[in-house]
């Protein structure tokens, strides 16, 4: 089967396959068609063109969470121009350096911060005109829709990532990344026949001027109804799904953290719930179990996982029935529509036996050229072959079981320990509702594991259970060397993933506080 | 003179690091042959039980330590005095 290789094809294939009044995503409360997704686009295009936008032309693009944040990116690749997407809450100065910097040429704003971006810019003596959304000319001339013919490697958006070294790098996406992106989201999306129905919906809690519009995009051209809003509460995200009684609900693990916080009885009840998807972060057995209290409905469930390299999601961990969601929500599979393929390699690059751990490498359609510019960690990039700095190894099944950050495994006593597989045996312990594992270095003896937990308030497990459990069930070198109890767990900005570096500096303050050994 | 550090209270503490009763602590279990402990899971172990009783070992008493006895030992010596 051929996959489309731009999201020019994407689009006109959902364009043709859904019928015009089919509902394709709702902005709040307000349902929007593919047939008025297809006007909207065609009418960005014109509006765009009118600016000078063409063949080639870099655009920057900030918005709130609207439907017009949805249909920029497949008006400017009709128009065969490339996208610098930024969310609107990066500080004003930032983002207008930052297209500045990418050559940008027009700069579409809107909503409360728009005034703060032209003064940035103008600050800056930048050579890009900054255009507020409502302000873009009244689309005039050709508004026919067609698109010009892009190769498959020409840029699409460029996308900003951490990289494998920590430190902020940006990439740029083609058609080809971004079209492979957009099916492995569809394939992830897809969890049962019952989602061809046309009222299947989910809702999002997602800003989507970022690079991960290209997931909004593979659900919502695969037939996914999303639900988002402008507002990204948790209390409105409940609400809305009340409204439309999705059987859906997508967000990152932390935002899933958010919601079952949020007291039961100031949200509405939605029953219909049956499905979660989630990413950006680590699924934990213990948050799948508590959303399954949450919502008793909860039969099925999707995490992908992707990089910023790798034009985001390009495999999947899928549970299609209850019985499934017990397995551990770390094993993946490649999404078959992608055409990546992986290996896990060893320090020097040599490919490990099944089963040993190694760094998982990926190659394929999804994978970007490389950092733009001569920016530090292009080394992970060799021969098609990007490193992701995961650890991993292959299941007897032909998964791929994911071990962990390869800067946050832990070297204990001459071995190499999971922080993830420790964890995940932690929170399998009665009255543990969160734990986070990570290595800390004692200058005699070595590297010591440390676990953080956050008890269940109503029954809390004590340090007995814990390492019972762990004694019991691990081998003797992976048994945490400390349990630290915590009120919670520290957490980084954006999609709210867990703070290693906070809790490796909590654990060496507590280690020299209380280290109890003198040197005489 | 100072009462002894309470066996009881230690082996308390002991069995929560070792998830095991506390009537399984006795003194004369080896950390590494009957336990299992490394050294590191050793240090750690006492680490536990300084912070407990809020004892401070010299690092030249922890290497001669072999069981849970000469642990509770170690820690009676140096333990806080009235």
């Amino acid at each position: 089967m051929t996959h489309p290789s731009t999201l020019n094809q994407h689009f006109a294939n959902a364009i043709e396959r859904f019928a015009p009044e089919r509902v394709a995503f709702a902005a709040d409360e307000t349902p929007v068609t593919f047939g008025d997704l297809s006007t909207l686009v065609r009418h960005l295009e014109s509006k765009l063109r009118s600016l000078g936008v063409g063949a080639g032309s870099v655009v920057g693009y900030s918005l709130p969470n609207c439907a017009e944040a949805i249909a920029f990116l497949p008006a400017l690749a009709h128009l065969g121009a490339c996208a610098v997407p930024l969310f609107p809450m990066i500080p004003a100065p930032a983002r207008a350096g930052i297209f500045a910097q990418l050559g940008c040429s027009v700069v579409v704003t809107a909503g409360p911060n728009s005034e703060a971006l032209s003064e940035a810019a103008e600050r800056m003596h930048a050579n890009y005109r900054v255009v507020d959304l409502a302000q873009l000319p009244d689309c005039t001339g050709d508004t026919n829709g067609s698109s010009i013919d892009v190769p498959p490697l020409q840029n699409l958006l460029v996308a900003a990532s951490s990289g494998t070294t920590g430190v902020p790098k940006s990439v740029w996406i083609s058609h080809q990344n971004a079209a492979a992106a957009v099916s492995a989201a569809g394939d992830m999306a897809q969890l049962g026949p019952w989602q061809t129905n046309a009222d299947y919906s989910s809702v999002i809690a997602f800003p989507l001027s970022t690079s991960s519009v290209l997931v909004v995009l593979g659900c919502i051209l695969r037939g996914v109804r999303l639900i988002f809003s402008r507002d990204l509460s948790p209390v409105r995200y409940l609400h809305l799904a009340a409204h439309w009684n999705v059987e859906s609900l997508s967000a990152p693990p932390s935002y899933f953290e958010n919601l079952l916080a949020l007291p039961t009885a100031i949200v509405p009840p939605t029953p219909r719930v049956r499905a979660v998807l989630t990413g950006m972060d680590f699924l934990s057995t213990s948050l799948l179990n508590r959303l399954k209290e949450r919502f008793p409905n909860l039969e099925c469930a999707a995490s992908g996982y992707g990089l910023v390299e790798t034009s985001t999601v390009f495999m999947t961990w899928k549970a299609h029935n209850r019985e499934q969601l017990k397995r551990p929500p770390n094993v993946f599979e490649l999404c078959p529509s992608v055409a990546n393929v992986t290996e896990i390699r060893d320090d020097l690059g040599q490919m490990v036996p099944d089963g040993d751990p190694g760094e998982l490498c990926v190659k394929g359609h999804s994978v970007v050229a490389g950092y733009l510019g001569a920016q530090a960690g292009q080394g992970a990039f060799n021969g098609g072959w990007f490193s992701t700095g995961d650890v991993a190894r292959v299941c007897s099944s032909g998964c791929i079981e994911l071990l962990g950050r390869q800067k946050y495994l832990i070297k204990r006593g001459g071995k190499s320990v999971s922080p993830l597989e420790v964890q995940a045996r932690v929170e399998s312990c009665a009255g543990v509702k969160a734990a986070a594992v990570v290595g800390v270095r004692q200058p005699l003896f070595g590297e010591m594991i440390w676990a953080f937990v956050v008890t269940d308030s109503a029954n809390p497990a004590s340090l007995t259970d814990i390492m019972r459990e762990c004694r019991t069930n691990l081998p003797s070198y992976m048994v945490p060397d400390r349990v630290h109890f915590i009120a919670e767990l520290p957490r980084g900005a954006g999609v709210g993933k867990i703070d290693r570096e906070a809790l490796i500096r909590l654990a060496q303050a507590d280690l020299e506080q209380h280290e109890g050994v003198s040197r005489e | 003179m100072s009462e002894s550090l309470d066996f009881g209270a230690f082996s308390r503490r002991v069995a929560e690091f070792l998830g095991k009763d506390p009537s399984a602590i006795t003194r004369p279990i080896h950390l590494y042959d009957d336990l299992g402990l490394d050294s590191l899971g050793m240090f750690s172990l006492g680490m536990y039980v300084i912070k407990c009783f809020g004892i401070t070992l010299p690092l030249s008493e922890v290497a001669t330590i072999a069981t849970l006895g000469d642990l509770y030992d170690a820690l009676d010596r140096h333990r806080p005095t009235a």
